[in-house]
């Protein structure tokens, strides 16, 4: 015979009591287990979302990156070419030329040496980006009775010191012509026509919409061509010299080093021109980078806001299992102590008895409490096992989004270290809350007075 | 001297306190079988509890085997109870959720973790040898509910044997039943004390009474010496 014998017996001998103890004990711990596991999935399904949402975001941006790095390359291209159409920022003129000529009549008739282009290309020059040896002049296009400005030029001489940079302007190959805007008009001139200047043959290659400048009367063609037409081989009347920067102080710097180069020339600024374009780049530029952080910012502010709802949503269970989880977890030690109190109650005679026979006050303790470990240990168990399952189905519920519904989550969740210690603490707390509610109980079972308790039978 | 009451009075305090016990001195030793009769509320049972180290007097001293159990702690005055003292009530008081066997057996409980404790299964032979002599050998695993009166009063009287106690109190151990099983509750109880035991028994049963060896009549809390032959008169 011992104490554990005697609490197996009881409890066999009053199951709905032990029975309704162990209800109330597992409810608490299923509370507890079901909590911990909402609150888990709730956690995991928004770090989920959030990961899915930044990868979607940054996804976004990536492909925005993309679209506008390639929207940039076209801005910059069509600059480039607008730039070449409004002008050059540095002309490298002959010393002797007149400049009032360049202004006045648009073309120029002073010249200088082809080489000097080679020679300016293969110095250390490091404020000029591309070189364009030019022939420029206004002549008449005897077979169609029309002044016109004959710009010849090859196409854009490599800097030896750099790597080969795109062309700023296209060249226009031998036995090609590119017709300013007033001229085709004038003329009908169509892509394709050939047409005869100075006695040559050409073949119109392309038409220059209009650009309101000099350029509407002008006819690009190679420069070996022109210089054979104008009878200038060799020679040159210009160097357009191409500076991305050129705006400010290396204005300067610039002058100082063509003039150290070619001895005997001039150079001419073009700052307007050269301000606007480096003004269209950067503009281009800052139109990019804003479109960037504006689809950075909305996909920022789309991730904040989708934070916050989970966050809002989080709480609100948190806060509901604030409320819930100490209700039931009073509501259950009252009911496991009201059982108690009442199995105390009922065995007042046994403990008098017992008493008598001579149980000590921890024996008596011992048998009640002993009991109410018991319930503890069963409903700890049976609280977790239910609450486990209590949380998986509850969770999707509270939580209709995709990834709360999505299959595999609870698995997850229940193999985080976070939650094993939850599973391995309720059954402590479960017993805890069993011996302590019932501690009353078997504290005034253990102090019942035998005597009193047969004098009243 | 087996129990010594010397000068022993009780009050229960209250409204209207009563005196149940008043200046009570008797002794008993080993081998006798004392009655006790007298009106109800004379203070028979608490004489009963005082002697079963239950019910602390006001005054006076206990002595039992040559201890004094109110001077020791609650827990020692237990295991002393369940090692010297047998109990045996008008109601039985069997745990209605052990069989037999086990409601004998409980009083080891009493012993366990104690220099007295005895091997589990030597206590079984014992509670099976007394269940047997009391022919309740075939009855070892029914529940108190199943039994007679009579059946469960010798049960009840195994149980205070099982530890061997020096002392039996009965507290009219016959009031319940048939004059048959009372005789053999009687019986057992002498065997007892002629065993060495001593048995103190509180009834208002003459017939109970008349197999005492000696008789005292208790009457305001006081207790006098009846003559035998008065009592089997």
């Amino acid at each position: 015979m011992s104490l554990s014998h005697l609490i197996f017996r009881e409890i066999a001998h009053r199951k709905l009591s032990f029975l309704l103890s162990v209800v109330a004990v597992a409810v608490a711990a299923l509370s507890i287990v079901a909590a911990d596991l909402v609150v888990r999935r709730d956690a995991e399904v928004t770090r989920r979302i959030m990961a899915d949402k930044q990868a979607q975001t940054e996804s976004a941006i990536e492909e925005k990156i993309a679209l506008v790095a390639a929207a940039g390359a076209d801005l910059e291209d069509a600059i480039r070419k607008q730039m070449k159409g409004l002008g050059f920022n540095v002309l490298i003129l002959p010393e002797s030329q007149d400049v009032s000529e360049l202004h006045l009549q648009g073309s120029l008739s002073e010249t200088m040496p082809e080489s000097y282009t080679e020679r300016l290309a293969g110095s250390k020059i490091m404020t000029v980006n591309h070189l364009l040896p030019t022939v420029l002049k206004q002549v008449r296009w005897p077979e169609q009775d029309l002044d016109v400005v004959l710009y010849g030029t090859r196409g854009e001489v490599p800097l030896m010191h750099r790597d080969l940079k795109k062309p700023l302007l296209d060249a226009v190959a031998p036995g090609q012509m590119v017709v300013g805007h007033a001229i085709h008009q004038k003329l009908g001139l169509q892509v394709g026509q050939a047409v005869t200047f100075m006695g040559q043959e050409f073949t119109i290659s392309q038409l220059h919409p209009e650009r309101g400048s000099s350029d509407d009367v002008t006819l690009w063609i190679d420069l070996g061509q022109a210089q054979e037409l104008l009878g200038l081989q060799n020679l040159v009347h210009a160097i357009l010299a191409l500076e991305c920067e050129c705006a400010g102080d290396r204005i300067a710097q610039i002058r100082a080093e063509i003039a150290g180069i070619l001895p005997g020339t001039q150079v001419i600024e073009r700052y307007s021109q050269a301000l606007a374009r480096a003004e269209s780049r950067t503009k281009a530029k800052q139109v990019a980078e804003e479109s960037l952080a504006a689809e950075r910012l909305a996909g920022e502010e789309a991730l904040s806001r989708e934070l916050a709802s989970r966050q809002r949503l989080e709480r609100g269970h948190q806060q509901l299992a604030w409320v819930v989880l100490p209700l039931v977890l009073v509501l259950a030690a009252a009911a496991v102590g009201l059982l108690a109190y009442v199995n105390v109650r009922y065995r007042r005679e046994e403990i008098g008895v017992l008493r008598a026979l001579g149980l000590r006050t921890r024996q008596v303790l011992v048998v009640f409490l002993g009991k109410a470990v018991l319930s503890g240990i069963i409903g700890g168990i049976a609280g977790v096992l239910l609450g486990m399952a209590a949380g998986a189905l509850i969770g999707p519920i509270l939580d209709r989004s995709e990834v709360a519904l999505s299959v595999g989550l609870t698995e997850t969740i229940v193999g985080t270290p976070g939650f094993l210690v939850t599973l391995m603490l309720t059954p402590v707390l479960a017993i805890g809350l069993a011996t302590m509610a019932s501690w009353i109980a078997a504290a005034m079972a253990a102090s019942q007075d035998a005597a009193t308790i047969l004098q009243g039978e | 001297m087996l129990l010594r009451f010397d000068q022993v009075s009780k009050t229960y305090r209250g409204e209207n306190p009563v005196e149940a016990l008043r200046e009570v001195s008797f002794d008993i030793d080993t081998g006798m079988f004392v009655a006790i009769r007298g009106p109800s509320g004379c203070g028979k049972s608490t004489l009963l509890l005082t002697a079963g180290t239950l019910l602390a007097p006001d005054h006076g001293e206990v002595v039992i085997n040559g201890e004094r159990p109110y001077a020791m702690s609650g827990d020692a005055r237990a295991s002393f109870r369940g090692q010297q003292l047998g109990f045996v009530f008008q109601q039985f008081h069997l745990v209605p959720y052990l069989n037999l066997l086990d409601n004998v057996l409980a009083p080891t409980l009493s012993l366990a973790a104690t220099p007295a404790a005895v091997d589990p299964g030597i206590a079984r032979d014992r509670a099976l040898e007394l269940l047997q002599q009391f022919g309740l050998g075939d009855r070892v695993r029914h529940t108190p509910a199943k039994l007679s009166s009579g059946e469960r009063q010798r049960c009840a009287l195994a149980r205070a044997l099982l530890n061997r106690p020096q002392l039996l109190l009965a507290d009219e151990p016959t009031g319940n039943l048939d004059p048959e099983n009372a005789g053999l509750v009687l019986q057992a109880m002498r065997a007892f004390a002629a065993s060495g035991g001593a048995v103190l028994l509180v009834t208002h049963d003459d017939r109970a009474a008349a197999a005492a060896d000696s008789t005292f009549w208790m009457s305001d809390g006081k207790l006098r010496q009846q003559p035998h032959e008065a009592v089997q008169a």
